[in-house]
């Protein structure tokens, strides 16, 4: 997939991060992304990220789920194989709900944790970019892709007076999106 | 964070506005004078007491739920809340006055041995043998004494909790800042609270409300009954909560804390239809004649305020509170906490009704005078506690915690 080059800025401290992110965006950086070893509160909109629409693909699931159970219930109850259970109409809806709410919550839940794992590159045995091994430490780490044309000196001062404590240029030579060890 | 509350005034206070203090005395002026015109043109003593009864629980059981409120936020050590929990606590102090109402009424029904209310009190009035000895068998709960036994217990406890939460708050504002003894203490008592609180809210409704049916059970009635009180009890609060954010006061509870109550509103609409239908679905599914007579007389005598119950409760909320942007949205929440809160009146009074006054039922001038006059009751007495101490806790432990709150 050939190679990918990005200049890190590693930044010790969360607060300095918060406020260095936006002066980095301010300039007209445009960042690749934040990697930080524990979640912090106010990057995603100090990033500029976009909320998620992963809401959306819940409540998609969570209609389908609805659907496939009402739907099925109906068609094996009252057309396929019909019972009579102690004198009730064949539809008998309310005697469904329980399933249907059941299957809205397990494909909603479910095919919401998958899509976010899919997103997010996920999943036991996925091989992932590791930009500098102290992101997973104490270090947070603001990557930005760069190639041939880009200013790097220009760049290297934006990151070290927003806040940054070193900057480094990092290779990837193989550069993947996914792939399964 | 510390760069973004450099602008919170930890010593806000709430001033009363006389012009709130009219509306309030005029609501409840405007209310009694309606209610006590109602009852003497109706000139019918059951519809009355079983509006007062309807009102005085309802009313009661949502301010009691503030205190239910900050009793789970202490016990499971919730700190967003921290910044709006003076709104909760001032609610609540509205329960101990309408806990003597409702301490009145039922004593009155009690002792008046009103069997129109409570079918249990004079079981040998009871014409069908199989009913009298159905409830013959039930005196061993359902007897006069232990009934009174009860209702001052559930009623002497609550209250206390009530003004316990309120006395350990405001003890840890004059305390010295870092003091945890009554963080501890109020943790503690939490609970002790709660535990006499979920055996009690289930047994109350059982003896208050589900006793005028008490031929019929459920065992679903109890958790029912207190996740509607649930519900509109944590909108209350939001309509509380609009309004001071409207007027300019709490600048520290940001959208991220409305979103929070806003997500409570949708799970307990959720919750309270979850309850709703398993009583419904277990009694349609066995189809037993003992138990579907309680659905079969509000839906053949009462379906309008049947489907109303439905539609105000939960598909009103669910559909409207879903979207992410409506629980941040100020004219959107009033709009739906005041649905909530109507919509649970509404339920309470087909809780009741259909067991007192039968299948006659009007909404006339005491009906919707007396809720009038509760309401000006709560936001009397709310706001005046309000006025009292600061908006914010300014020594509680979590303070900061719930400053720096984020979605």
């Amino acid at each position: 997939m050939g190679s990918k080059k990005f200049l890190l800025g590693i930044f010790g401290d969360e607060d300095v991060l918060l406020e260095g992110v936006p002066a980095i965006r301010e300039k007209g950086v445009k960042i690749y992304d934040v990697f930080t070893p524990f979640p912090i509160h106010g990057l995603d909109t100090a990033m500029g990220l976009r909320e998620s629409k992963l809401h959306i693909a819940g409540f998609i699931y969570g209609i389908t789920g609805t659907s496939i159970a009402l739907g099925f219930m109906t068609w094996a109850n009252s057309v396929d194989w019909k019972v009579n259970f102690g004198g009730k109409p064949f539809w008998s809806w309310p005697a469904y709900i329980p399933i249907t709410f059941e299957l809205t919550v397990l494909m909603a839940s479910a095919g919401m944790v998958a899509t976010f794992m899919y997103l997010c590159r996920l999943a036991p045995g996925v091989q992932k970019h590791i930009m500098d091994l102290r992101q997973t430490d104490d270090k947070m780490v603001v990557a930005i892709e760069i190639d041939e044309h880009t200013d790097v000196n220009n760049l290297t001062n934006i990151l070290k007076s927003s806040g940054a404590e070193e900057v480094n240029t990092k290779v990837i030579d193989d550069w993947y999106r996914y792939k399964i060890a | 964070m510390g760069h973004h509350n450099t602008e919170v005034d930890l010593n806000e206070r709430f001033e009363f506005p006389a012009k709130l203090k009219n509306i309030a005395f005029g609501l409840m002026g405007v209310g009694l004078l309606a209610f006590l015109a109602g009852v003497f043109i109706s000139h019918n003593s059951t519809r009355t007491l079983a509006v007062m009864l309807q009102n005085g629980l309802f009313f009661m059981l949502i301010t009691l739920i503030s205190t239910f409120f900050i009793a789970i936020h202490y016990m499971a050590n919730g700190g967003y809340m921290v910044v709006l929990k003076r709104i909760p606590e001032a609610i609540s102090q509205t329960m101990p006055i309408i806990a003597l109402f409702v301490f009145g009424l039922i004593a009155y029904i009690i002792l008046g041995k009103r069997n129109d209310i409570f079918i249990w009190l004079n079981i040998p009035a009871i014409k069908n043998a199989e009913a009298r000895e159905l409830l013959e068998g039930k005196t061993g709960y359902l007897n006069v004494p232990f009934f009174i036994v009860r209702i001052i217990a559930y009623l002497a406890v609550w209250s206390f909790g009530v003004m316990q939460y309120r006395k350990f708050s405001l003890q840890e504002d004059a305390a010295s800042a870092g003091s945890m003894k009554n963080h501890i203490n109020s943790r503690l008592f939490s609970g002790f609270f709660l535990v006499f609180f979920a055996v009690t809210i289930s047994t109350s409704s059982w003896d208050w409300l589900m006793s005028i049916d008490a031929k019929w059970y459920s065992t679903m009635y109890g958790w029912y009954c207190f996740v509607s009180a649930l519900v509109s009890g944590v909108s209350l609060m939001m309509l509380v909560i609009q309004y001071l954010r409207n007027q300019g006061y709490l600048k520290s509870v940001t959208d991220e804390h409305v979103h929070d109550l806003g997500k409570f509103m949708f799970a307990f609409s959720i919750l309270w239809t979850y309850l709703w239908f398993s009583q419904y679905m277990l009694i349609w599914y066995s189809n037993n004649p003992e138990e579907t007579v309680y659905f079969r007389q509000r839906y053949d005598h009462y379906k309008v305020l049947f489907y109303l119950n439905l539609l105000m409760n939960f598909v009103t909320p669910i559909f409207v509170l879903m979207k992410n942007t409506s629980k941040r949205n100020s004219k959107v929440l009033i709009f739906i906490a005041t649905v909530i809160i109507i919509g649970h009146w509404v339920d309470y009074y087909q809780m009741i009704m259909p067991g007192t006054v039968g299948n006659n039922w009007h909404i006339g001038m005491q009906e919707i005078g007396l809720p009038i006059f509760f309401v000006g009751l709560i936001i009397w007495r709310t706001f005046s506690q309000l006025e009292k101490a600061p908006l914010i806790p300014k020594n509680h432990p979590y303070l900061q915690e719930s400053l720096h709150h984020h979605v």
